[in-house]
């Protein structure tokens, strides 16, 4: 082959590797399952991409601070058969690592206008499933239903950073050796009346030892028992079967969560 | 009078079962146990014939072989009779000897009358324990009491004790029995999902002889059988042949229980007893309960006994408290008084101390077991009860 032609040969196989792997960085970014650690997985194209950077720092901001992953990413629909909070639990187990405090993520299926925020067991005792879910609805859901998705994910994130902050500071006040503890102080009473029951039920016991007595063993013959006919007889058997439950697949992992429609 | 009928009933919850003719399995309609029939019918034929048994034996009375029923007129010369101005209590001692206060209720007046015909004892267990014996185990069973009230039992209480033949009838007995045992296995697997529990039902017969000697039933109305039976047993290896030398210096409770009306008592004990040798034979099982069982004395035999107890009582608040120690072995039985002051006093201090010293313990472990906090709960509650 002359030189030329050779020359170009190799530029063109250079293109079109460039070309294929622009593709695939392309579909790994658009596929939350394929997106491993990425804090925004815009595949339904709801953001524009200045509001996808903004997110992007916020989200690195707040992870930062709070030690936390925390993941937004929005589908076009949902894979044939799954359920939302089954395929929000789904991403965030095997596409995000573990962080120290915990992880989040919210998903939004456009197609069928649902979101699920799913959190694992860490998360899960910072922002519960009842009241934490519903702050964390109060602050995003008003916008998403409006349709400004990048307003929506920002106040998301800003809850979740918020809520995480309020938890430490409650925790901190119970941590206080010096602060009143009404939930110890209520455990404890209860034991000190159980206990103080049983001590003086034990003392009352000594106050007396007269019995009736009921058999009459220390006057029986032992010699003389003597069993003459003795027979086992099987009459019949009774099953009870009982269905042991099942965890679904949020709890599995031990983490939770909450969604609804938009 | 002894049930001799036999009928179907399911093993499990007693129901009326029926049988379909020529049907291998019977469902009971109240609790879905699946019965064999022709364990049912073996069971049945089993069970018919104990009852024809059960007819067949007699149940017999006690018989009283009671020797030289009567005091003869110069033993009777020797003794008289103290009686109780408040309870109506009626004390035996000889002539020598003074009765100063009544052994059942503290009362200091007791009237001296003529001893007339009685039951004669056929035995008697002497004392083998001192009166400084007595008031040192009076002391041991007082000490260290902390809901006794202040004064209850002074020195000049403990020095009263008295000695006191207690008159006992002594029942020897000999007895068959049948009795119904209803045992259970349960085993609990897995199976794919599912937990079973199966559990097996049986019907355990038993049929035994066996024989009892000399079960003690006091005879006297004033002495609480309760009081004489924390006080066995008596060793009556030691039990003599009676002789008013045995009585110089004692007080004996004249006897006011026939045997007649002391025998169910024996009846009850030998019962228990015996139901309880043939529950023993059953074995194997997780669950066993009598369903129902049948005893027939074959033999039995009364004799009439004195026995020695040491008595001291004492009064508070109008209601009167017995200390009694067996004058043979030893053993002690008493009911003792309360103080609600002192009682409302140590339960408010333990409430108290152990409430602020569990509050520091758990504030300081809450963090660590929150997770596990209404699991901790349940648990801690079955470990105490």
């Amino acid at each position: 082959m002359p030189r030329k032609q050779f020359v170009l040969f190799i530029q063109l196989l250079c293109l079109l590797f460039f070309l294929s792997q622009s593709v695939v960085m392309a579909a790994k970014t658009d596929d939350p399952m394929k997106s491993y650690d990425q804090p925004v997985v815009d595949q339904a194209k709801v953001l524009t991409p200045q509001q996808l950077d903004e997110l992007k720092l916020q989200i690195k901001r707040v992870e930062r601070k709070q030690k936390i992953k925390v993941a937004v990413c929005t589908v076009k629909k949902l894979p044939q058969g799954k359920k939302i909070s089954d395929y929000a639990h789904q991403i965030l187990n095997e596409q995000y690592s573990s962080s120290e405090k915990g992880k989040i993520l919210l998903l939004v299926d456009m197609e069928n206008r649902k979101w699920y925020v799913a959190t694992s067991s860490k998360m899960k005792s910072i922002i519960t499933d009842g009241k934490g879910i519903e702050k964390l609805k109060e602050a995003f859901l008003s916008d998403l239903s409006d349709g400004k998705y990048g307003e929506s994910f920002t106040a998301f994130v800003e809850s979740v950073n918020t809520q995480i902050d309020a938890y430490y500071e409650q925790k901190a006040i119970e941590d206080d050796p010096k602060a009143f503890s009404k939930l110890s102080a209520g455990i404890a009473g209860v034991l000190g009346l159980l206990l103080a029951a049983i001590f003086t039920c034990a003392l009352l016991e000594c106050m007396g030892n007269v019995k009736a007595a009921k058999e009459a063993d220390d006057y029986l013959n032992k010699d003389s028992v003597n069993i003459t006919k003795q027979k086992d007889i099987l009459v019949g058997v009774t099953v009870v079967r009982v269905k042991r439950s099942s965890s679904s697949s949020g709890s599995s992992s031990g983490g939770g969560g909450g969604g609804g429609s938009f | 009078m002894a049930d001799n009928t036999v009928a179907y009933q399911c093993p499990n919850c007693s129901a009326p079962l029926e049988f379909s003719p020529g049907a291998q399995k019977v469902k009971c309609e109240h609790c879905d146990t699946e019965l064999d029939a022709a364990a049912m019918e073996e069971l049945f034929k089993a069970k018919e014939a104990m009852a024809a048994q059960r007819e067949n034996g007699e149940g017999i009375k006690w018989k009283n072989v009671v020797s030289g029923d009567r005091w003869s007129g110069q033993e009777a010369a020797t003794m008289k009779v103290f009686v109780c101005e408040s309870c109506g209590a009626q004390i035996l001692a000889d002539n020598n000897t003074m009765a100063t206060e009544c052994c059942y209720c503290g009362h200091a007046v007791m009237i001296p009358q003529r001893f007339s015909g009685t039951l004669r004892p056929d035995y008697i267990i002497p004392f083998k324990t001192t009166k400084e014996e007595a008031k040192k185990a009076i002391k041991e069973f007082y000490k260290g009491l902390l809901l006794l009230p202040n004064g209850f039992m002074n020195q000049n209480r403990i020095e009263s004790v008295q000695a006191l033949y207690v008159p006992f009838w002594l029942f020897d007995s000999s007895v068959t029995s049948f009795a119904n045992f209803h045992a259970k296995k349960i085993r609990v697997f897995t199976d794919g999902d599912e937990t079973v529990t199966e559990t097996s039902h049986y019907e355990c017969l038993r049929q035994g002889n066996m024989s009892f000697a000399r079960i003690p039933v006091d005879g006297s109305e004033k002495m609480d059988n309760d009081y004489m039976e924390s006080i066995e047993p008596f060793n009556y290896e030691d039990m003599v042949p009676f002789s008013n030398a045995y009585m110089t210096g004692f007080l004996a409770d004249k006897y006011d229980v026939d045997a007649e009306d002391a025998g169910p008592r024996a009846d009850e004990r030998v019962r228990e007893s015996t139901i309880e040798q043939l529950k023993e034979s059953v074995q194997g099982y997780q669950s066993v309960d009598c369903t129902e069982a049948e005893i027939q004395k074959i033999r039995g035999s009364v004799a009439y006994a004195m026995a020695p107890v040491w008595v001291v009582t004492s009064r508070y608040k109008g209601k009167v408290y017995t200390f009694m120690m067996n004058g043979q072995t030893g053993k002690v039985a008493g009911a003792l008084p309360v103080s609600t002051i002192k009682g409302c006093t140590f339960f408010t201090v333990v409430f108290a101390v152990s409430t602020i010293i569990l509050y520091y313990i758990i504030k300081t472990c809450l963090p660590v077991v929150e997770d596990y906090l209404w699991f901790c709960i349940p648990v801690i509650l079955s470990i105490l009860f």
